[in-house]
């Protein structure tokens, strides 16, 4: 990924930060882009101390409006956009009975409106150049989680926005594949050393993910190496999917 | 994607096609290959080509059928380079045909080389992973797996991979042995350039890409997995076949 221009949307949480630092290690010509600013402007700063090509953008996403003109300024100052990354992630399910149709909505609002508004925009220079990469970052809660319905339907929603845009582009140069992460400690979801301890003794390989691990994935399918491969879902979950029937 | 220096690796079937290309990514990388095949004019020519490129490499010729074959090349393979680290379960054949026309030996044939050989392989130098504190197992599966008319034994076989995939990673996962599958889609073989251009159409119009993967797409997939920095992927179907997969038909 030489040289490619890499939008990294929700650049300042620890994945997206993760995955900043990797593609800046490729090469990449970054755009760090989240609605923190604060936060963001230390992954910047981490990011620009590695001797990275990189820029960054306080976007407030909600705004469709502002996430148009963050677009349009990258575009005509770089005059291409070769990969976006959707690291957004709102973890912020319910159980039933605190669910109201408010946190229904926020979910969504948080989860999956920047991601369909930053795609939206970014798609038309993808197929203009005839080549694209579009990693979206998803959660293996998709497949339900318990007192986390609104955030689990909310990542579902990325399930079927991703093999749709995948069929639809699939012959404008543009992949468009998804990363599901599963239990992988952060900064934004914390733990005890027990609640560590015990979290990876569930899973087959014994130990909890790192967002290294997910960032690792994101630079192979934000890659041309990946060319041949479209709409898919890339479990990063230290085996824990097997249990499931959706997962293969 | 980190070198493979020092790393030893198993890939089966890599006297030709996507099995050979993967073979020499990996030794590309740094890795010590061992060549396998059946045919040993084919072995050998593989073991030159790469030996001439200054790549560590030997070739066995074994039937991965067969259980004492399979430990005989393990056993050799690791007395020449110390170790194995790394197993591509590649070696795969197909007899297909309708239901009716298929005979048992079609069906044993099919199995047992894209199957059975896989077990027996994975068997034998899992031990020897263990014994190293980890390894990488990345088996050869097909798109196929999920069904296709005429395609029986094939398609069962494959899906069978899936399940020996899964099962392996649950038991050596703890053993920082990553186990996954890659399924190819449609891939440009000599047998693809054969067929008449209206069938090739047929075939491509099925294809959301509107072309045909190339091995180098099987092998860049498989270099993903075995990576140091793949530690945390076990037990996936990775599909690499343009988006196919994604819709039925």
């Amino acid at each position: 990924m030489k040289d490619r221009t890499a939008l990294i949307v929700g650049a300042a949480n620890d994945i997206g930060g993760a995955i900043s630092v990797k593609f800046a290690g490729r090469g990449a010509r970054l755009v760090l882009i989240d609605s923190d600013q604060q936060k963001l402007e230390k992954v910047f700063a981490k990011v620009a101390a590695a001797g990275a090509k990189a820029e960054c953008i306080a976007v407030d996403w909600a705004n469709s409006a502002a996430v148009t003109s963050a677009v349009d300024t990258i575009v005509k100052k770089y005059g291409a956009l070769d990969i976006l990354v959707n690291a957004i992630d709102q973890r912020d399910g319910v159980p039933i009975t605190e669910g109201t149709v408010e946190t229904w909505e926020r979910s969504l609002k948080e989860n999956i409106t920047p991601l369909v508004s930053f795609s939206l925009n970014v798609i038309p220079v993808m197929r203009n150049q005839k080549y694209g990469r579009i990693v979206n970052i998803g959660s293996l809660e998709y497949l339900g989680t318990p007192k986390q319905a609104n955030y689990s339907a909310a990542k579902s929603a990325i399930f079927g926005l991703t093999r749709s845009f995948a069929l639809e582009l699939a012959k404008d140069g543009i992949t468009v594949n998804q990363i599901l992460k599963g239990d992988v400690k952060t900064a934004e979801c914390p733990l005890s050393p027990e609640e560590e301890e015990k979290g990876a003794a569930q899973l087959p390989v014994q130990r909890l993910g790192k967002p290294e691990d997910i960032a690792y994935a994101a630079a192979y399918l934000a890659s041309g190496l990946s060319g041949y491969v479209t709409g898919q879902n890339l479990i990063v979950c230290g085996g824990k999917s097997i249990y499931s029937s959706m997962s293969a | 994607m980190a070198g493979l220096q020092g790393k030893v690796a198993l890939i089966t079937g890599s006297a030709s096609g996507m099995g050979k290309k993967t073979a020499q990514r990996l030794a590309e990388r740094g890795a010590k290959i061992v060549i396998n095949d059946i045919v040993s004019e084919k072995v050998d020519q593989t073991v030159q080509e790469f030996s001439a490129q200054g790549f560590e490499v030997m070739g066995v010729v074994a039937d991965i059928c067969k259980t004492s074959a399979v430990q005989e090349m393990v056993k050799s393979a690791v007395e020449r380079f110390g170790s194995l680290d790394i197993l591509v379960n590649n070696a795969g054949m197909e007899r297909a045909g309708a239901l009716r026309n298929l005979s048992e030996q079609d069906w044993d044939l099919t199995v047992n080389v894209n199957l059975k050989g896989a077990f027996l392989c994975s068997q034998a130098v899992h031990g020897h992973m263990i014994e190293k504190g980890g390894g990488r197992i990345v088996n050869i599966a097909s798109r196929a797996w999920l069904g296709g008319a005429g395609q029986a034994p094939y398609s069962s076989a494959k899906a069978g991979l899936v399940g020996l995939t899964r099962t392996l990673a649950l038991e050596l996962g703890r053993k920082g042995v990553t186990v996954n599958c890659i399924a190819p889609g449609l891939i440009h073989t000599p047998m693809w350039d054969e067929l008449p251009e209206k069938n090739r159409n047929g075939f491509l119009a099925k294809q959301p890409m509107g072309k045909i993967g190339e091995d180098e797409d099987i092998a860049n997939a498989v270099l993903f997995f075995l990576d140091d920095e793949a530690s945390f992927i076990t037990g996936q179907v990775f599909y690499v076949c343009g988006g196919r997969s994604l819709f039925a038909g």
